[in-house]
């Protein structure tokens, strides 16, 4: 049987790279899991033959868990930021490899461990570089690093980077520092939980009007942040719930949780893209797949999101999966034609 | 603050900006709110915070219940409130930490009685209040060792079989053991010899990192979460069959995970390449669709949206959390006016009819909220009971109250 495959016409926004170079840095600190499970295997070429079988042109490359905070030093965080950040776009972006022209984007990775003042002003100057020497597609942001969640002040310098560059930034969960340990990977849903933290904590510290420039794509739906979106108001009149809460000075435009884009990776079934829909408009929508660590779920070579029939039309469903990215990143929209 | 002030709020935020956009139906809920005023409502989600229990709580060093602030309560102030909003009965517990912060077994026991007759005494069967009340019988649980499990199992027969309570509560962890546990098989297997309804109530508390967010925010639907993820991968849910299980808040956040969490079900080669051992997987364990779900928190066409895509209307109840949502939101009928707009033709299922097909003894005791339909007395009784309940087959049914009003100044003193 021959299966009849579709010309690759998605945006994939959330998927991974694992270069040979990270791996071997990682594994050098002894670092074999993400999310609980085994990094899985990667290059360029297993990338591409799984956007030609599931109709994809172009995947906006990332880095996931666990950035490059578990490098030692800040010089060393900065350097394998660097030469990522690098790689992404000499090897895979700008490659003159015709099979991999025109197929990837790329997300920087940031050199931030813990949240010194070092490792945020490197931050500043590798998000610099990257979005206008590299000309990058936008940033990777981590739900927190070492605990300290998005909106903590000691990254407000790195938020007016971004904000000045209007970037776009996709924040992808970790592994929290601590949490209940139910012998399943904690990509589960902790990882869920993570990104819901950071968009709320984001909310509450007024990320989102203070750098209102800042274009945000949450990780897999928002984790659980639709569903919790009406809830998480209740700080409004007990302001006692969030330290350091005033709700006089307050702008509650940051619990509109509508402005933001979503993702749509692990998350394809109704009870999660009906109440995204519901939240915000369907362009805010973007299609992704979690390659190459969701790959396993991607078993029949065709159409990687058939659920998304259930939610969306034939004509909002080239939205998610192609023209909504497209809007949103530029740079790829001017890489794949139009 | 008035709850004009709140309500606008929530429309001018969640409401307006985004949700009325794209939904249409939170506006028009709250116009509807009227014709709620004379639908039968049952809310299976009110806590009682009996003042010896205060007290003890007080005197352990604990100033806060599910991570908020502890209300006031007495159960003048609940009946006040429940006719404010013409719900005619709810079903209370104990919030967390319910009794967990007694450290000794005996006084955990001695509290989770005293609680039990509390609430079957003072508010259940009740004179006074008569018809006002169900309640959830609190549990003598912490450290979950089988001798405390032993004390659990007489405590929940007690108080279905003589206080006549509506079933028991449970919370979703205790410390870092979460329901689903095998260590509870012993509690587990006699809550289904009763056929018990278990109302799983969040506990705030529990293993997660230091952040500026209080735990009732996040970490309490989290905590609800986990347990539903953990009773489906220890099979909870087949092996104790009988059990009719009710989930506080909308169930944390487990419909918007529903598939999610599901993948090593949906594809055990997954599990299998990742060398993970998550047994044999029984499909009966993710029917997320056989469990009931409260609207606490949650009534909003977002959440709404999504629980109604992997449970039936059947299976939703309205919640309110009073008196803990009594200073969020203004106006904890927010589930009320909201769920009208968004239900439908089915919201008088949602709000009460639910409720009575579940938990049929309350159904049978409920009485009226003096309130609404403009009537001079402020009283009158329900004119809508769910007419798949039959109150005469229920041995309780002669408890029900008279159809008299309760005394005005009960209302009006409040």
């Amino acid at each position: 049987m021959v299966l009849e495959l579709t010309a690759p016409f998605r945006i994939d926004v959330h998927c991974h790279h694992i270069p040979d170079f990270y791996r071997l840095a990682l594994a050098g600190q002894g670092i074999l899991t993400a999310g609980g499970i085994p990094i899985p295997p990667w290059s360029p070429t297993s990338a591409v033959v799984f956007m030609t079988e599931f109709g994809i042109q172009t995947q906006i490359v990332s880095i996931s868990e666990p950035g490059v905070g578990f490098l030692p030093t800040a010089v060393a965080r900065r350097d394998m930021a660097r030469r990522v950040n690098d790689y992404t776009m000499a090897e895979m972006v700008n490659s003159a490899n015709p099979l991999l022209k025109g197929r990837f984007g790329g997300f920087a990775v940031l050199p931030i461990g813990p949240l010194t003042p070092t490792d945020v002003q490197n931050s500043c100057d590798e998000a610099t570089r990257a979005l206008t020497t590299l000309g990058m597609d936008g940033i990777g942001l981590f739900s927190a690093y070492e605990g300290a969640y998005l909106g903590d002040p000691r990254l407000d310098p790195l938020m007016r980077v971004l904000n000045d560059h209007r970037a776009v930034v996709f924040v992808h969960p970790v592994t929290p520092v601590k949490y209940p340990d139910l012998h399943l990977p904690t990509f589960l849903y902790e990882f869920t939980f993570d990104t819901t933290r950071a968009a709320v904590n984001m909310a509450y510290r007024q990320i989102y009007t203070r750098f209102p420039n800042i274009r945000w794509i949450f990780a897999h739906a928002g984790g659980t942040l639709p569903y919790v979106a009406g809830r998480v108001r209740m700080a409004l009149d007990q302001p006692d719930l969030v330290r350091g809460f005033n709700p006089d000075t307050f702008n509650e435009a940051n619990l509109d949780f509508g402005r933001h884009y979503y993702d749509t990776a692990l998350s394809p079934a109704p009870a999660s893209m009906k109440a995204v829909r519901t939240l915000t408009d369907v362009s805010h929508i973007l299609f992704a797949t979690d390659y190459p660590f969701a790959g396993p779920v991607f078993v029949v070579p065709g159409d990687p999101a058939p659920q998304f029939k259930d939610t969306f039309s034939a004509s909002e469903r080239k939205s998610v999966e192609r023209s909504n990215a497209l809007a949103l990143f530029p740079r790829v929209a001017a890489r794949v034609g139009k | 603050m008035t709850s004009q002030l709140s309500r606008r709020r929530f429309l001018s935020g969640l409401g307006a900006v985004t949700l009325l956009g794209a939904a249409g139906g939170i506006g028009r809920g709250f116009m509807e709110s009227a014709t709620a005023a004379t639908t039968d409502m049952i809310d299976v989600h009110g806590h009682v915070l009996p003042p010896f229990w205060v007290d003890a709580l007080r005197a352990s060093g604990g100033s806060r219940v599910s991570g908020m602030a502890i209300p006031n309560w007495s159960p003048r102030a609940a009946v006040a409130f429940l006719d404010s909003k013409c719900i005619n009965t709810q079903v209370v517990s104990l919030p967390d930490p319910a009794v967990t912060f007694l450290p000794q077994l005996s006084d955990r026991v001695t509290m989770a009685r005293r609680v039990n007759d509390y609430v079957a005494t003072e508010l259940v069967h009740s004179t006074v209040h008569e018809g006002r009340f169900g309640g959830f019988a609190t549990l003598p649980l912490a450290d979950l060792s089988v001798g405390e499990q032993t004390e659990a199992v007489k405590e929940a027969r007690r108080a279905v079989n003589e206080l006549g309570l509506d079933g028991v509560s449970l919370l979703s962890n205790y410390g870092d053991t979460y329901l689903g546990d095998l260590k509870l098989a012993p509690l587990m297997l006699a809550l289904n010899s009763q056929s018990a309804v278990v109302a799983v109530h969040s506990n705030a508390q529990g293993t997660a990192p230091a952040m500026d967010l209080g735990a009732a925010l996040l970490e309490a639907p989290f905590n609800t979460t986990r347990a539903i993820v953990n009773m489906s991968y220890l099979q909870a849910f087949t092996l104790y069959p009988n059990i009719r299980w009710l989930f506080v808040d909308a169930g944390g956040t487990l419909p918007y995970l529903a598939y999610r969490s599901s993948l090593f079900l949906l594809y055990p080669v997954v599990a299998q390449n990742l060398g993970l051992d998550v047994g044999d997987l029984d499909e009966g364990n993710f029917q997320f669709a056989d469990l009931y779900f409260d609207t606490a928190w949650s009534a909003n066409p977002v959440t709404m949206t999504s629980l109604r895509e992997i449970a039936p209307d059947s299976h939703v109840l309205l919640g309110t959390d009073w008196p803990l949502s009594a200073r969020s939101l203004g106006d904890p009928t927010l589930g009320q006016g909201s769920l009208a707009g968004i239900f439908g033709d089915k919201y008088a299922a949602v709000s009460g009819a639910n409720a009575r097909a579940l938990l049929p003894a309350m159904a049978a005791r409920s009485g009226a909220a003096a309130c609404g339909g403009g009537s001079a007395g402020g009283g009158g009784r329900t004119p809508s009971p769910s007419p798949s309940v039959s109150p005469t087959t229920n041995p309780v049914e002669s408890q029900a109250p008279a159809p008299t009003d309760l005394p005005t100044a009960i209302a009006a003193g409040l």
